[in-house]
């Protein structure tokens, strides 16, 4: 009988071990053993491993189940318990789940906020799939990048590289016309394409085939929404729309109108190939101008490491060996916030946002910590006599952390309902179309579990741990203080809430001014009643003189000028040498080509030398000759330009623009202030101003601002008599900067509304501490009052404790919104000194003080003006 | 209500196991007889559950036997049939007898 005895192996039997009831682990353990050994003996110890992992397999689902079975009937009895408490105090009730909504709600709206920024362009079913080309080109240390590539550069390559299977070149025309009939609109979108596009990107016809669409040079695919303007309800297909005047292009497909998270939104696709009539056949040959963005698609399984270098090489055999440009790919999917170049998304205040989600959602949960130990004293009696009556730690535990979860449920609800509310105010501030549909995404609800069961677990984690550990004798002897168990825990949750309201109050502070900052910084030139007139390419090379003279005829009109770029937003450049460089020192220069007067129409401030003027036959380009020093054409450079050249006096001085084996040179007639021609996030660089009275792409009129309606229709009356083809399209320069500013200025109002709610989710909590100390003392105030303190310094006694921890809390807000604040400006070339801001920080705490004190204040008074006999009567 | 409303026909089974082996009527040894009987493989977990049930119901009674080397050295869980568990037992047999005596079809013997 006394046979061998085989241990089964470890893993399966742990897992036995821990899941058998334990009353009777011995027994079933020791069955098992015997009924292992047996098959051991008979069937070898492959057989019997298995069979053993096999009874684990099985035996696990009836042992949940039997336990879930007996745990189901305590949670309906916790459930009851729990809404009986809900009910019997709704005062605290109503503070706990109005918190948790608010901050549930917050939490909700952002992620909806950073779902849709992520979302950008993954409805192109080949997302992954499709790079951009970048072209990167450095020179002198500085690296100049563009998502402009060279037109021949995407066919060849399809060609050349064998992972790289479809190709789609984008140009752009702006404000081109577009007519059909009598309906005749400037449309901004439209675009140039290859036909491949259609099948490489995600636009699905609603009419039309997506295979011959584009084939017939003269075709045109457009949106849901142009076929209306258009055509109204009659059909589009086969309707003819005339581009530019003067192209006949047919309608052969109707695309789906774009979603919001796209930044690839063409009106109107034109095959590619027509562009040959308004650039000719050289534009398709071109390796050494970047006219157009060009996206690849490449094979299943291929990545842009793998064919980086690839194309790198193929680029490399059609240009010259020292053109030095390289090649970058940018994956659609990640261009809106990860591009390199001109992200259209702003990564960075989409960390902050989650990071204010996160905060707002810790105060929310901090505020139920709070709430549920200063009312423990009421719920241990309850937790003593379950444990007198069996109840073990881990289901008292389980207890709490359930009732903190139907509490979390209940916020989810209103949370979500809030939502609902609030969303159409979240995208007036962000200027996102996100819906309330985008909730029910499976990554969303994911989410709003997975938050939903960290609240949960966190805010009822304090009061699990910490009620299930008291001494049933200590409770039901009645010795048990009330409420005095966790009070410096209590102390610091309530610090850590203060903290974080004032740090982001701080924050709103500090954004709101550096915003206005950038709003109302000196640009070094006018910007208040410019009104800027676009030209298009058929008619910005005419002449001003007749339109100028008209114009200012009128006491209104302050000055007319033309220009090829307007100064706040120059973006050409070249690289020059100058007078005194040594060999091959150069440096880029922006460039910008302006008429006579626009220095003084834009009231720039010359500081040295002359402005441009008909009186030197230098400063145009008939009447002077680039070839050589002397009669060298006139320029202007600005401060910078000279400070790098390094002239003290740099009137007569020549720039030289050097092509291959050729120099032009250039006469400096004159020095400008260096004023702000792009954005303040970057600071100046040199600049050069050349007279070209003929290269008026944007026409600059200064107007009084008074009768701002009546002087704009005399101004398109003007325009219209002298150039009657031209349409008369214009906008107001200072609205074009404040536009330029709105990713600040979202974060800003979005930052006013949160730190709200921060603080006043912290005041709930609060407001529910302070009614509760004033419950709690309620003899104390009842005793001091008959011996005869008055009102006044019972309010003072119950406030000052609060007082004293938002005032500590501020002490540990200060540095880290400085330090956050700081690294924050810094992205800022131009910004506020942040040590002329301390006074904010003060202000931050003085306001989170005051609004504490109110509502501590609030209850104070309620119970100072109590009548002590209601309380003391039943002593 | 009667007997035959609280047992299954596994518990049923558990019981006439329990019942044949008399003495050494562990959960092992009815395993065994039932997978005999029955021609298939039965989980430990699905003994177990009816005989603990059957125990907690009090059609049977359960009593701690001696530690064998063979157990890894634990103690075995003897199992025996309780005054109701006979009385469910005889009562399951009359209700079974009387079934049976009723039909004749030869298409059954087998």
């Amino acid at each position: 009988m006394e046979e061998k005895y085989h241990r089964p192996p470890r893993l399966p039997r742990w897992i036995l071990y821990r899941f058998l009831p334990e009353s009777e682990n011995t027994y079933l353990n020791g069955d098992f053993d015997e009924i292992y050994n047996s098959i051991l003996e008979r069937q070898g110890r492959a057989a019997a491993c298995r069979w053993y992992w096999v009874q684990v397999m099985y035996w696990i689902p009836l042992i949940l189940f039997y336990s879930v079975r007996w745990s189901l009937i305590m949670f309906k009895n916790y459930l009851k318990i729990t809404f009986r408490n809900l009910t019997r105090q709704k005062g605290y009730a109503f503070i706990n789940i109005a918190g948790l909504s608010v901050g549930l709600a917050c939490a909700l709206l952002i992620i909806l906020v950073v779902q849709y920024e992520f979302k950008y362009e993954s409805h192109h079913e080949n997302a992954g799939r499709i790079y951009r080309i970048n072209v990167e080109h450095t020179q002198l240390e500085r690296t100049f990048q563009s998502t402009y590539s060279p037109v021949p550069l995407a066919p060849a390559l399809c060609d050349e590289v064998p992972e790289v299977t479809h190709f789609a070149r984008i140009a752009w025309l702006r404000q081109t016309p577009v007519a059909h009939g009598d309906r005749k609109f400037y449309e901004d979108e439209v675009r140039f394409v290859d036909p491949g596009i259609l099948e490489m990107f995600t636009f699905p016809l609603v009419a039309g085939d997506k295979t011959t669409a584009l084939e017939d040079p003269n075709s045109v695919v457009i949106t849901e929404d142009m076929a209306t303007k258009y055509f109204g309800k009659e059909n589009p297909l086969g309707k003819t729309l005339v581009l530019l005047n003067s192209m006949s292009l047919n309608v052969t497909g109707v695309i789906k109108n774009h979603p919001g998270s796209t930044n690839i939104r063409p009106d109107f696709m034109v095959p590619l190939e027509k562009i040959r009539i308004l650039a000719g056949d050289d534009f398709f040959q071109n390796w050494l101008s970047q006219q157009l963005a060009s996206y690849v698609m490449l094979g299943e399984g291929h990545s842009a490491a793998d064919v980086k270098d690839k194309i790198q090489d193929a680029f490399n055999r059609h240009v010259h060996e020292d053109d030095g440009r390289v090649l970058t790919l940018d994956q659609l999917k990640r261009m809106h916030l990860f591009s390199d170049i001109e992200p259209t998304g702003n990564i960075s205040s989409l960390y902050i946002l989650i990071a204010v989600g996160g905060l707002i959602l810790l105060v929310a949960c901090i505020n139920f910590m709070n709430l549920a130990t200063a009312r423990s004293a009421k719920r241990a009696k309850e937790v003593g006599l379950r444990k007198v009556v069996g109840a073990a730690r881990r289901q008292l535990i389980r207890q709490f952390i359930g009732e903190s979860l139907i509490y979390t449920a209940i916020s989810m609800v209103f949370a979500v309902i809030l939502v609902h509310a609030f969303l159409p105010l979240l995208n007036s501030l962000t200027e996102q179309v996100v819906e309330f549909g985008d909730i029910f995404q499976t990554h969303i609800l994911a989410g709003m579990v997975g938050i939903f069961l960290l609240v949960g677990f966190v805010s009822g984690s304090y009061p699990a741990l910490f009620l299930s550990a008291v001494q049933p004798t200590k409770i039901l002897r009645s010795t048990f203080e009330t409420g005095t168990q966790g009070v410096l825990f209590r102390k610091i949750l309530v610090v850590a809430q203060f903290a974080i309201s004032i740090i982001l109050i701080i924050a709103t502070l500090i954004f709101g001014r550096q915003l206005n900052f950038l709003l109302n910084k000196t640009l070094g030139f006018e910007k208040n009643g410019m009104v800027i007139v676009r030209n298009d390419r058929s008619t910005y090379r005419r002449d001003l003189l007749p339109l100028k003279a008209e114009l200012l005829n009128d006491p209104r009109i302050l000055g007319v000028t033309g220009s090829l770029m307007l100064p706040s937003s120059i973006g050409m450049y070249n690289t020059v040498t100058w007078e005194g460089a040594t060999e091959n020192q150069e440096i880029s220069i922006m460039h910008n080509r302006v008429d006579y007067d626009f220095l003084d129409t834009f009231e720039i401030e010359l500081v040295a030398g002359r402005k441009f003027s008909p009186e030197f036959p230098m400063d145009t380009s008939a009447g002077s000759d680039e070839s050589g020093p002397e009669n060298s054409r006139s320029i202007i450079i600005n401060q910078e330009a000279a400070r790098q050249f390094g002239w003290e006096d740099p009137i007569g001085k020549k720039v030289i623009q050097v092509y291959g084996t050729e120099r032009y040179y250039f006469n400096v007639v004159g020095v400008i202030n260096d004023f702000h021609f792009s954005s303040l996030r970057q600071s100046i660089q040199p600049l050069k101003l050349f007279l070209s009275t003929n290269n008026n792409r944007y026409v600059s009129v200064k107007i009084h601002m008074e009768d701002v309606n009546e002087t704009l229709e005399f101004i398109e009356e003007a325009w219209t008599r002298i150039f009657p083809d031209a349409p008369f399209d214009y906008f107001f320069l200072d609205r074009i900067l404040e536009q330029s500013y709105q990713s600040e200025a979202s974060l800003k109002r979005l930052f006013e509304y949160f730190s709200g709610l921060a603080v006043f989710i912290g005041c709930l909590g609060l407001l529910g501490l302070a009614s509760y100390a004033a419950e709690r003392r309620s003899k104390e105030i009842g005793i001091r009052k008959v011996m005869g303190a008055s009102s006044p310094q019972i309010v003072m006694l119950l406030s000052k404790e609060f007082t004293r921890w938002v005032v500590v809390a501020n002490v540990f807000a200060w540095p880290v919104a400085y330090f956050a604040m700081r690294s924050w400006l810094g992205g800022y070339a131009y910004r506020i000194s942040l040590n002329a801001q301390l006074g904010f920080f003060i202000l931050a705490g003085a306001v989170a003080l005051a609004i504490a004190l109110l509502t501590v204040a609030f209850q104070a008074v309620k119970a100072a003006l109590s009548d002590p006999v209601k309380t003391l009567k039943y002593e | 209500m009667t007997i035959t409303n609280y047992l299954t026909r596994k518990e049923e089974l558990i019981l006439l196991a329990v019942h044949k082996l008399g003495e050494s009527a562990s959960l092992v040894r009815v395993r065994e007889i039932l997978n005999v009987s029955t021609g298939h493989e039965w989980t430990v977990g699905n003994v177990y559950v009816p005989l603990d049930r059957m125990t907690k119901l009090g059609y049977l009674e359960a009593r701690v036997g001696e530690p064998t080397a063979r157990r890894g050295g634990r103690a075995v869980k003897y199992y025996s049939l309780a005054r109701q568990g006979k009385e469910a037992l005889a009562e399951l047999k009359r209700i079974h007898d009387t079934m049976w005596n009723s039909i004749s079809d030869p298409a059954l013997e087998k």
